[in-house]
């Protein structure tokens, strides 16, 4: 796979990770010098018409709605030997489930920083009514700068194949009592995002199972172990959100993430956070500038601006090429050797 | 490379109207500000029109030629043809722009520049400069030697402007080619900001803060200061060049020569 051009543009050159329904690859796009990952799935998902029609619908919505500094973009797919990819902006970090393997519960400052994060990512998608269906720790990646970015949005509701065989698109554990039943809204976000901080703060999964019937039977009957039992160091005031969040009645939980975001900051676990969630309702504003984006209408493309983000500012990077044999390695050695013989010509002829 | 860039623009507090643009692209390392004027407050139309045209031409060329001048310089032939027939039209007769572009690429930086907007390097953190020079009647008095840079700054025609898009059917930019190094920080802006800054003043911002709150503290101090015009800016702040030792070089010592 490593060397493989995809679709005449991207160029693997390693792979990133192996996953329930795709494997991912780091790659480069040439032209632009960027850094890309693309996801390709599996090739049951590509089956039939219906499925492909399906998941470039989704991408495309995905990709020209979502623009986020919280939100990994989308911004090409396609279909390459029957197999469907998503290409990607990469990002450099690891996932949140790698980083609670490896140590474990977090401090309850950095879970609940987290959370917040996400929370930004998720109000501004679900104004834009996109649901993401599949929040666990697995799709947050954190990156070395501490910034976190949510992935995979909506690609669990592409799943056709798994929802003939009766199975529901989403992770079990994280999954809301209505997911299980197909029923799905915004709220169920919140709910899978009140099992990510469980995790975060005590390290442990609220509900467990050996079979997927004892999971499920615990998710719709059994109260969760308040998270200060398994970590003494969350307070009472982060226990309560936490259960409020995994209420199996969604009308008892967070109704948006404003609410949840809001609970989290009333509690001041954190300070100095400055969260400003605005009505993404831009159509009202003139928009004199902002971020290049394109958008493909029936004339074909077209240029549009995106209002910049309030959060932080726009970030770029390309990957030149390293040309194997540099003409400034020359210019150098050359340099080189005019100081050595200055240097010699001073020693030996300057006396 | 790799860097962060963060632009704002803002009505000003005087003006009823915001004629001024700025784009920033980062899938391909490119940054304008254009301040439109004229045509009874139609420039706003000039100066989306042309950034908008330029963005599409450079887009469509990027994949197809490797030297950015050709690049460049066409995207501006089509941007000025743009701006041009806007500017000839009834409904926004006699509209123009101002126009500065600065683009990325390969270890070095080309700007592409027309009017009175500015471009600004700040490097290692100590050389702060202005890049691209006005084309203001004052300057061209500058040039001519019969005015001195600092009696140009406060003389009256200063903002009076010599060239810009929609004047003419064909304008020629000027092109300013330079490398770049780690820690490089740009600015671009129109003048309704930076006639409120010294060199110094600016050259300070930028060091002390990251680009976001830079941008944000001189629109603001832009605004408390009078706010006549439009104030619009973008600082770019590269964190990682790719510039091999010779180019870092090179790039110090055209520093070293500006001034």
């Amino acid at each position: 796979m490593i060397g493989t051009v995809i679709a005449d543009k991207y160029k693997i050159t390693r792979k990133i990770a192996s996953g329930g329904m795709a494997e991912v690859y780091e790659a480069i796009q040439p032209i632009v010098r960027r850094k890309v990952a693309i996801k390709i799935l599996y090739p049951q998902y590509s089956k039939d018409e219906k499925a492909r029609e399906l998941f470039f619908r989704e991408a495309r919505i995905v990709a020209q709605e979502l623009e986020h500094p919280n939100i990994v973009k989308v911004y090409d797919f396609g279909i390459i030997d029957d197999n469907l990819y998503l290409v990607m902006y990469y990002v450099s970090g690891e996932t949140l489930e790698r980083i609670i393997k490896r140590e474990g519960k977090l401090d309850i400052k950095e879970a609940c920083y987290i959370v917040l994060e996400v929370l930004k990512a998720l109000d501004y998608a679900h104004q834009k009514n996109i649901i993401h269906r599949d929040i666990k720790p697995g799709n947050i990646m954190i990156t070395p700068e501490k910034r976190v970015y949510l992935l995979d949005f909506g690609i669990a509701a592409l799943l056709t194949e798994d929802r003939e065989k009766g199975r529901v698109p989403g992770t079990p554990e994280y999954m809301s009592p209505e997911q299980f039943r197909g029923k799905i809204d915004k709220r169920s976000d919140l709910y899978s995002l009140g099992v990510v901080l469980y995790e975060t703060l005590t390290g442990q999964l609220p509900f467990k199972g050996n079979d997927i019937w004892e999971l499920q039977r615990k998710i719709f009957t059994e109260p969760p172990i308040p998270p200060s039992h398994h970590n003494p160091n969350v307070p009472k005031s982060l226990d309560d959100i936490v259960l409020k969040a995994l209420n199996k009645i969604p009308s008892e939980r967070f109704q948006t993430a404003y609410e949840f975001a809001n609970a989290i900051l009333d509690t001041n676990i954190i300070e100095n956070y400055y969260i400003e969630f605005k009505k993404t309702d831009v159509k009202n504003e003139v928009i004199r500038g902002g971020i290049v984006q394109e958008e493909e209408t029936e004339k074909g493309k077209k240029t549009q601006f995106v209002p910049i983000s309030d959060d932080s500012e726009t970030e770029f990077e390309f990957i030149e090429e390293k040309t194997k044999f540099n003409k400034n390695i020359i210019i150098l050695v050359i340099l080189g050797i005019l100081v050595l013989g200055g240097f010699l010509w001073f020693l030996l002829f300057s006396r | 490379m790799k860097g962060r860039a963060y632009g704002i623009t803002d009505l000003g507090k005087k003006r009823v109207k915001n004629e001024d643009f700025f784009a920033v692209d980062p899938s391909i390392g490119l940054f304008i500000v254009a301040d439109g004027l004229g045509g009874r407050m139609s420039g706003d139309k000039a100066s989306y029109e042309a950034t908008q045209t330029f963005i599409e031409k450079l887009k469509s060329l990027i994949n197809i030629y490797n030297e950015p001048k050709i690049i460049l310089e066409s995207a501006f032939k089509e941007a000025s043809k743009k701006a041009y027939e806007i500017s000839n039209s009834d409904e926004y007769y006699g509209a123009m722009t101002t126009f500065t572009a600065l683009f990325l690429y390969k270890s070095k930086y080309y700007i592409v520049h027309v009017g009175d907007t500015r471009a600004y390097l700040l490097r290692l953190n100590r050389f702060f400069y202005q890049i691209t020079e006005d084309d203001t009647q004052a300057q061209i008095l500058v040039r001519k030697k019969a005015l001195s840079p600092k009696e140009a700054e406060h003389h009256p025609s200063k903002h009076v402007l010599t060239k810009a898009l929609g004047h003419k059917p064909l304008i020629r930019p000027k092109l300013y080619v330079g490398h770049v190094m780690d820690g490089d920080k740009f600015l671009l802006c129109s003048d309704g900001l930076y006639i409120y800054f010294s060199n110094d003043e600016m050259r300070e911002i930028l060091m002390k803060y990251k680009p976001k709150e830079a941008i944000e503290i001189l629109v603001k101090l832009a605004n408390d200061r009078g706010g006549e015009d439009n104030v619009t800016g973008i600082v770019i702040e590269l964190i990682k060049s790719d510039s091999g030792i010779v180019s870092q070089f090179k790039a110090i010592l055209e520093t070293i020569l500006r001034r």
